[in-house]
């Protein structure tokens, strides 16, 4: 499939899913809506318990910066991201088998891999302005302090971790349809997720053995990466095994994701079961 | 013919309690069967159980990262409760209660609407709100049995034991809250009437109920200003006579007047979901937007 065919199935997915987010403006107010209130609800949950000094102590204990607030905004934006690829991307077949046009896609000439690209592209369009957004509203709001030393090494750390992220949710994609149980799948990971990549708090802050979950996980490298870099702190130095780690894991989960787009792509021309659900 | 109850006021009350119990005992069995199957597919028991277990180690994990002991000094300060983590225990308890009411409302009638049989439904001469009550109270048992599922989990890692008297008051105050909710799942199924997208309403909602109920933290700790709106959610008053009962064993008379501000907020959501539901579903039909998802 030629560069110009792969680029136009991209776009159309873009276009297709900006017309059904226009269609229902209700999702947009909860996409900007939501990362505010989870934010306000990691803040609240420290600062019930100890006064604010007493947290800010601790993260600095665990080698961050006194500004708890912007770690946890942070943390709260690569989360947001990544919830947003799961869906877009990572669901991207699943949606069309709930609306009964996955055998359209499946028998169309093109690159499935390129359509689950356009809908995680969208993903990342749609969702990246709106946690944006929300970044700038928390950060005002909750009063965080961000010190970006080094704005390429911001953009090349940003854009690794979406790119892991875009990878993932290809793999997702094919790997949801496959197991048959998209839906709660999709939803339960989230909890884990936010809990072992260190959304709330540093992942040293668990016993060591769940740390290697964590560390097997590529938004945990992202969370690493970017509240380094925007708390001042990060060089490219020091992010070197980071952003290595990045880049391997967008080349794994790229090949572990065509590969699985294959197999269900057979699948679904040998069982003839893939609508099924 | 208790069928022909709206044109025939001489049979009255006997015919409209009777065609009022049909339209709820179907109602109710299709929804549970509905419910219960969807509950035991293996995918959703998963999710039921991976959830709160996630949600408690997060709490665990900033406890023992804060190095504050059980009851840090803040919170013991606001509350009293002896631990941190039986308070989480309580409160991811109600999680289930306050989303399936979110979600179990607007998805009442999205789920009709999905299918193409809302129109068909709005025609029917039943009672749309016995019919709203007997679907969410459906979706409510499911959420219920979470409820007692997530405190069990609690009990078994936390060591969360009320005694009989706590769990007394409690049962009366989980019942309670179980009814107010109602209201609210009305108010979310009006929205949905005329909004659509019902789950866009219910997760703009969740974070906002779980932020300002205290499911996770006192709501003590939250602004001043935000307290009226804590105040005025029938959850964050079921939540506190579940948590006073089980951690501090107090009874029905020191918790009366909580009681009553759940039987409050409660009435309140339940008339406001009933004026809203009513003007809605008029503003539906004049829009002509019935079957529209």
């Amino acid at each position: 499939m030629s560069a110009s065919a792969w680029g136009r199935v991209v776009r159309a997915g873009i276009v297709k899913n900006w017309k059904l987010s226009i269609t229902y403006p209700s999702w947009l107010i909860n996409r900007i809506f939501g990362p505010i209130v989870w934010v306000g609800i990691s803040v609240f949950s420290y600062t019930a318990l100890v006064p604010a000094e007493d947290v800010s102590a601790a993260f600095v204990r665990e080698g961050h910066g006194p500004d708890f607030v912007a770690f946890l905004i942070l943390g709260q934006t690569i989360f947001s991201l990544f919830t947003n690829l799961n869906w877009r991307g990572g669901m991207a077949i699943q949606r069309e088998r709930w609306q009964g046009t996955l055998e359209i896609i499946m028998l169309a000439p093109t690159s499935r891999v390129a359509y689950i690209l356009g809908e995680s592209l969208f993903g990342l369009i749609d969702g990246g302005w709106t946690v944006l957004l929300a970044l700038i509203v928390t950060a005002f709001a909750f009063g965080a302090d961000f010190h970006l030393s080094d704005p390429l090494l911001a953009v090349t750390v940003i854009a690794l971790t979406l790119a892991a992220m875009v990878a993932l949710s290809l793999f997702f994609a094919a790997f949801y349809v496959l197991t048959r149980s998209a839906g709660p799948l999709s939803f339960s990971i989230q909890t884990p997720v936010r809990f072992f990549t260190g959304t709330n708090f540093p992942v040293s802050a668990l016993p060591v053995l769940l740390q290697t979950v964590s560390y097997a996980l590529p938004m945990t490298y992202g969370m690493i990466a970017v509240r380094q870099v925007f708390a001042g702190s990060g060089t490219w130095a020091s992010l070197a095994t980071t952003i290595l780690a990045l880049v391997g894991f967008t080349v794994f989960f790229w090949v572990l994701g065509v590969i699985l787009v294959r197999r269900m792509e057979d699948v679904a021309k040998q069982r003839g079961t893939l609508h099924h659900y | 013919m208790c069928a022909a109850w709206r044109t025939s006021p001489s049979k009255g009350g006997r015919c409209i309690t009777t065609s009022f119990a049909r339209t709820f005992r179907s109602t109710f069995r299709a929804s549970l069967i509905t419910q219960v199957r969807a509950y035991t597919l293996s995918g959703w028991t998963v999710t039921a159980v991976i959830v709160p277990i996630f949600l408690f180690a997060g709490a665990w994990v900033v406890l023992r990262f804060l190095d504050a002991g059980d009851s840090p000094g803040r919170f013991f300060e606001l509350t009293g409760y002896p631990s941190y983590l039986a308070f989480v225990v309580l409160g991811v308890a109600f999680n289930g209660l306050a989303v399936g009411a979110l979600e179990d409302g607007g998805n009442a009638i999205y789920e009709e609407e999905s299918n193409g049989t809302w129109d068909l439904l709005s025609l029917a001469p039943f009672n749309r709100f016995v019919w709203m009550f007997a679907k969410t109270l459906a979706g409510l048992v499911t959420s219920f049995i979470d409820f007692f599922a997530v405190l069990a989990l609690g009990a078994f890692f936390f060591d969360v034991a009320p005694t009989a008297s706590g769990l007394l008051v409690a049962l009366v105050g989980i019942l309670l809250t179980v009814l107010a909710l109602q209201g609210v799942a009305y108010v979310m199924a009006a929205l949905g009437l005329v909004w659509k997208q019902p789950y866009a309403l219910a997760f703009i909602l969740s974070p906002a109920i779980i932020l300002l109920s205290g499911m996770m933290f006192p709501v003590q700790a939250l602004p001043a200003w935000t307290h009226p709106l804590a105040n005025a959610i029938p959850l964050t008053h079921g939540l506190h006579i579940v948590r006073e009962a089980i951690l501090l064993d107090r009874g029905f008379a020191e918790l009366l007047p909580v009681f009553g501000r759940l039987a409050l907020t409660g009435a309140v959501f339940m008339t406001v979901g009933f004026l809203a539901f009513r003007f809605m579903e008029t503003k539906a039909r004049e829009l002509g937007v019935l079957g529209r998802y």
